[in-house]
């Protein structure tokens, strides 16, 4: 049997699924869809369940293409999943009007309902009556009050389940098809079944600072800062472990007397390939747990109010913010956060912009170039030229990225226009299993879903540049070796091949192909270089740095960091927006704009200096 | 007169909603149909998002050239609000 999950935004829904089915979720693998809805299985002594959690409604009218999802399912129109045999639907006690209208609106798809209702609790709490057998007799179907958060009430609701109490709702009678009309009749079961306790006075209090104009924006600074602190600073000592753990198993795989070829694949290819894949996860987990909790705690509603105003300057919307603001650490874990906004065009949007804030991975590339070819001068006798640099090229990938989603809002997403309208949710505390639920089913899905595309374009790109294998034993060092390896590869023939087309940016062969070989991992640019001069390094006993500064002008320094600036130089960035975006139709779009911009970029900059 | 005129702390009454379609039917499936009486709790700075306190709950909302609402205001006791 197959049972929709269905609510208003809002209501627990989340949780209820999460408590109800753990473990056993998994994310539906349906085709052509633009989102992902989580499937759960429920299993009792006489039948399987399964559960799927659809994305949030108010009416059988769709506003947004994730609406739209749950409405063509609802209504067995949708191509790929099809009508479920029943409706679950998630009610909120303190609030129900929005939930009965619609209820108003379900009751006329003909389809078994039964009916959740959240936060009993609170209702009770604040001194307040919910009668749900009044409900019961309103509706027509079974109604099971649940306390999400702490599981009370979810095993009757399992067995509810499995024990076919599903019934088919009364039809409201209801004058006239308005919402006013629907509006009235909901008020009117309302004051049926629902005493209002005390308003909420903390919540009140606790509005007036969160979202004070002066106390409220510190206050969303002091999270942000935290926020990004945890995902830059705190992940990295788990990565740098994941590194050295990664490189110990190279090291012993390199020990290993077997075919040459062989042991690079397993250590140059398969390894760092899982290690570039496993590296993200101290991300992705902290950034995560980190999103749940400032969605479940009502945090983030509020959140989005205070910088909706600046975000609409560019077309995006307060909760944008989150995304954005991740992709300054890593954009893997930032696209995934992109879930919190509900509608799939403000998504998309905002997933296009997140490549150009400059993440970690730059870091080294602008480091060895600014430190190889910027002066060291001062700007006034205060200012680090270099620095000035480094926090231009930050000011420089915000601002493009921000101005490509207003570009892409003025045009290609013209006409649908919602305006900032958000619900205000009750502070509350998350529940521990739904938080952990969450977080290691989004961690998985990572893993099976963007980890899978990232190690197989790992591969690839060993074999372009670690084959053909070229013969060690004849080579004076290992630095020597490894600098042939290099310069004999596929990856250096193609480099050569296509470096007319960066010859206008004064790339020359070598700087091409640590660019190419820089896909993994923008960071990868410095290793390359390292192994192609690793040879000038040896004899002259300088560091990289001072060598390529014998190499390379300043105008070429520039060229590359502003070509690192824009590029989308990072198959794992595009594995991860084809996860979230359902299509390769978009990394393909993005990879497009950014290495336009890219290349103008550094012919300009290239031409300018020169 | 419209939303943006009623200010903080003051109570009003929906009379119409104008604008984009959708957005129109958005802020009437949130509970701001016709004849709502409201308060407006907090206007954010730089004609930012208003809140707005209803019997059934708060929400934010930005009005725009998309989205346009006509309001009437209401003198209310404070015992009679929500």
């Amino acid at each position: 049997m197959r049972i929709a999950l269905v609510g208003t935004p809002n209501v627990g829904k989340s949780t209820l699924f999460n408590e109800l089915t753990g473990l056993s979720q998994k994310v539906g693998n349906f085709p052509g869809v633009t989102v992902d809805p989580l499937v759960g299985s429920i299993s009792s002594d006489n039948q399987q369940l399964e559960l799927i959690d659809l994305p949030g409604i108010y009416s059988l009218d769709a506003v947004s293409e994730d609406e739209q999802l749950t409405i063509d399912v609802l209504t067995g129109r949708h191509k790929a999943i099809s009508r479920p045999d029943a409706v679950l639907l998630v009610m909120n006690a303190q609030n129900p009007e929005k939930c009965l209208v619609l209820f108003s609106h379900l009751a006329q798809l003909g389809l078994p309902l039964m009916v959740v209702v959240t936060m009993v609790d609170s209702v009770k709490l604040s001194g307040g009556v919910f009668d749900d057998i009044t409900l019961f007799h309103e509706l027509g179907v079974n109604i099971y009050p649940v306390v999400g958060r702490k599981g009370l009430g979810v095993t009757e609701v399992r067995m509810a389940l499995s024990n076919g109490a599903w019934k088919l709702p009364k039809v409201p009678e209801i004058e006239g098809t308005s919402l006013e009309d629907r509006f009235a009749w909901s008020r009117a079961v309302v004051a049926k079944v629902l005493i209002s306790g005390s308003a909420d006075v903390l919540r009140t209090r606790i509005d007036g600072v969160v979202l004070h104009p002066v106390w409220g924006t510190l206050l969303f600074l002091g999270v942000m800062a935290f926020f990004f602190q945890a995902i830059f600073s705190w992940a990295q000592p788990m990565m740098d472990g994941i590194d050295t753990f990664i490189a110990s198993m190279q090291e012993a795989v390199e020990h290993q007397s077997i075919n040459p070829t062989l042991r690079s694949f397993l250590s140059k290819g398969l390894l760092s390939g899982v290690g570039s894949v496993v590296v993200f996860l101290p991300q992705i987990l902290l950034l995560n747990l980190l999103v749940v909790l400032l969605e479940e705690s009502g945090y983030l509603a509020r959140a989005a109010f205070l910088v909706d105003r600046a975000m609409g300057l560019f077309g995006l919307q307060g909760r944008s913010f989150i995304p954005l603001l991740g992709s300054f650490a890593c954009a893997i874990p930032g696209i995934m956060s992109a879930r919190i906004i509900p509608s799939y065009r403000d998504r998309l949007v905002t997933i296009m912009a997140t490549p150009l804030m400059t993440c970690s991975a730059r870091l080294p590339v602008y480091a060895l170039i600014i430190s190889a070819l910027i002066p060291a001068g001062t700007i006034g006798g205060v200012f680090s030229l270099q620095a000035a640099v480094m926090a231009g090229l930050y000011a420089l990938g915000a601002i493009s990225g921000l101005l490509i989603a207003l570009v892409l809002k003025k045009t290609m997403f013209k006409g649908a226009v919602i305006p900032f309208l958000i619900e205000f949710p009750p502070y509350r505390a998350p529940s521990l299993k739904s938080l952990w639920v969450t977080v290691y089913g989004r961690t998985k899905d990572f893993l099976t879903t963007a980890g899978t595309v990232i190690l197989g374009f790992s591969i690839a790109l060993w074999i372009l540049t670690e084959l053909p294998q070229t013969d060690r034993s004849s080579a004076a060092s290992a630095v020597e070796a490894d600098r042939v390896q290099i310069e004999q590869s596929y990856a250096a023939a193609i480099g050569k091949a296509i470096q007319p087309v960066f010859a206008p940016l004064g790339f020359d062969w070598r700087i091409t192909l640590g660019v190419l070989s820089s896909f993994t991992a923008r960071e990868t640019f410095v290793s390359s270089m390292g192994q192609i001069y690793a040879a000038d390094v040896q004899e002259s006993d300088v560091p990289l740095r001072n060598v390529l500064r014998s190499q390379y002008p300043l105008a070429v320094g520039l060229s590359i960091l502003a070509f690192y600036v824009y590029a989308l130089q990072c198959i794992s960035t595009i594995a991860i927006m084809r996860r979230e975006t359902g299509s390769w139709k978009w990394p393909s779009i993005a990879f497009a704009i950014t290495f336009t911009l890219a290349y103008l970029a550094s012919l300009t900059v290239y031409i300018i200096a020169s | 007169m419209n939303l943006e005129s009623i200010p903080v702390g003051e109570f009003c009454r929906i009379l119409d909603i104008q604008g984009d379609v959708l957005a129109v039917r958005r802020t009437k499936e949130l509970g701001l149909v016709h004849g709502v009486v409201c308060r407006v709790i907090r206007k954010a700075p730089f004609h930012g998002p208003i809140e707005l306190a209803m019997t059934l709950g708060n929400i934010g909302i930005r009005t725009s050239e998309e989205l346009r609402i006509e309001v009437e205001p209401v003198q209310l006791q404070r015992s009679e609000a929500a």
